[in-house]
């Protein structure tokens, strides 16, 4: 007769037993992570499972049987999420768009910030030829990059992680305007250091704020374009 | 199996028929159908809410959150006026082409 070895038996019988709790917690989180499904959305679907999960008990399945023949029917996060993302492309979309002015309008700021450093540390010796290969490799390819993943949907690990700390929208923009003016302050006083070599004509008679403007105009336009595309904070409703 | 196309197009005029009997959830939704079709029409669970919310944004129905006789809280929707409007019309369409088929098929036709 075989003899079953004592640390098999010892394995099996400290499985851990089954906590509904925590596979709840589980499905949660795993919905949690997908950008498509609203807070109003999740909710309903957490209760759906719910309900199906106490239908089946009531069948005569244990809890764990029917947790996951539950779960199982339900449907995973990832396919609901791509069903109610169809069922709204508007909502999908504007998202997207929103991520894209806000890479855009990251990268401007960054090639600004970049460029007029670069400029402040060289000094007089500022070649602005080299410039044109320094602002292809660090602007131009990453942004196109960068647009080309969020608009194909393959951000989306980005946007869950950054949902998350994005909570205010007024922040948002507030902190943007403020990035965008230091940025552009940093590339005029970098311009004005410099003129000749800069841009070729010095400009006299415009004042410090005036340039800082100007050079502020395209990241506000898409600042505006930001707060067009912010998505909508559903309200959350409360807690039963 | 009933084809994709033939699924997707009865959702909306059987959500609202299942409506204009009275207030129901999602899971129950699912469960009348499945019950009434005798199992051959079997709704994917996450397909429903997608319908649900589409109706919802029509005009067609409202929800609600309010709690359920377990205590939680649990979404129910109704059908509005507009939404038994549009269920006349469904019920119109689906029962034009029923007969035009009975005919072919030689079957009854109902009367609409």
């Amino acid at each position: 007769m075989a003899h079953r070895p004592q640390h098999i038996i010892k394995i099996m019988a400290t499985e851990p037993p089954f906590d509904l709790n925590a596979a709840f917690e589980n499905w949660r989180n795993e919905l949690a992570s997908q950008p498509q499904l609203s807070p109003d959305d999740r909710r309903e679907l957490e209760r759906h499972l719910a309900d199906s999960t106490a239908e089946l008990r009531q069948r005569g399945l244990n809890e764990e049987e029917a947790f996951w023949l539950a779960r199982r029917r339900t449907g995973q996060p990832q396919q609901l999420a791509e069903e109610f993302g169809k069922a709204e492309p508007l909502k999908v979309w504007r998202e997207r768009a929103f991520w894209m002015a806000a890479t855009i309008l990251a990268f401007q700021i960054w090639r600004q910030l970049s460029t007029a450093l670069l400029g402040l540390l060289s000094g007089p010796n500022f070649n602005l030829d080299s410039l044109l290969v320094f602002e292809i490799v660090v602007f131009c390819l990453p942004v196109v990059l960068a647009i080309t993943l969020i608009a194909t949907g393959r951000m989306g690990w980005l946007i869950k992680r950054s949902a998350a700390v994005i909570r205010s929208h007024a922040r948002l923009a507030f902190t943007a305007v403020l990035l965008a003016a230091l940025s552009s302050f940093l590339t005029v006083v970098a311009t004005l250091h410099f003129p000749v070599r800069w841009h070729g004509k010095p400009r006299m008679s415009q004042s410090l704020l005036t340039l800082t403007m100007e050079n502020m105009m395209v990241p506000l336009i898409f600042i505006i374009l930001l707060c067009l595309f912010m998505p909508k904070r559903a309200k959350t409703p409360k807690h039963a | 199996m009933l084809a994709k196309d033939l699924v997707a197009a009865s959702s909306k005029p059987m959500v609202l028929s299942i409506l204009a009997g009275g207030e129901s959830y999602g899971y129950e939704i699912i469960q009348k159908v499945r019950e009434l079709s005798g199992g051959h029409i079997e709704w994917s669970d996450g397909m429903l809410y997608p319908v649900l919310h589409r109706l919802e944004r029509e005009g067609l129905i409202e929800s609600e959150w309010r709690e359920s006789e377990t205590g939680r809280e649990r979404k129910y929707y109704s059908l509005r006026r507009e939404g038994r409007k549009a269920l006349q019309n469904e019920r119109q369409q689906w029962l034009t082409v029923h007969n035009t088929l009975s005919k072919l098929w030689q079957l009854n036709p109902l009367s609409t």
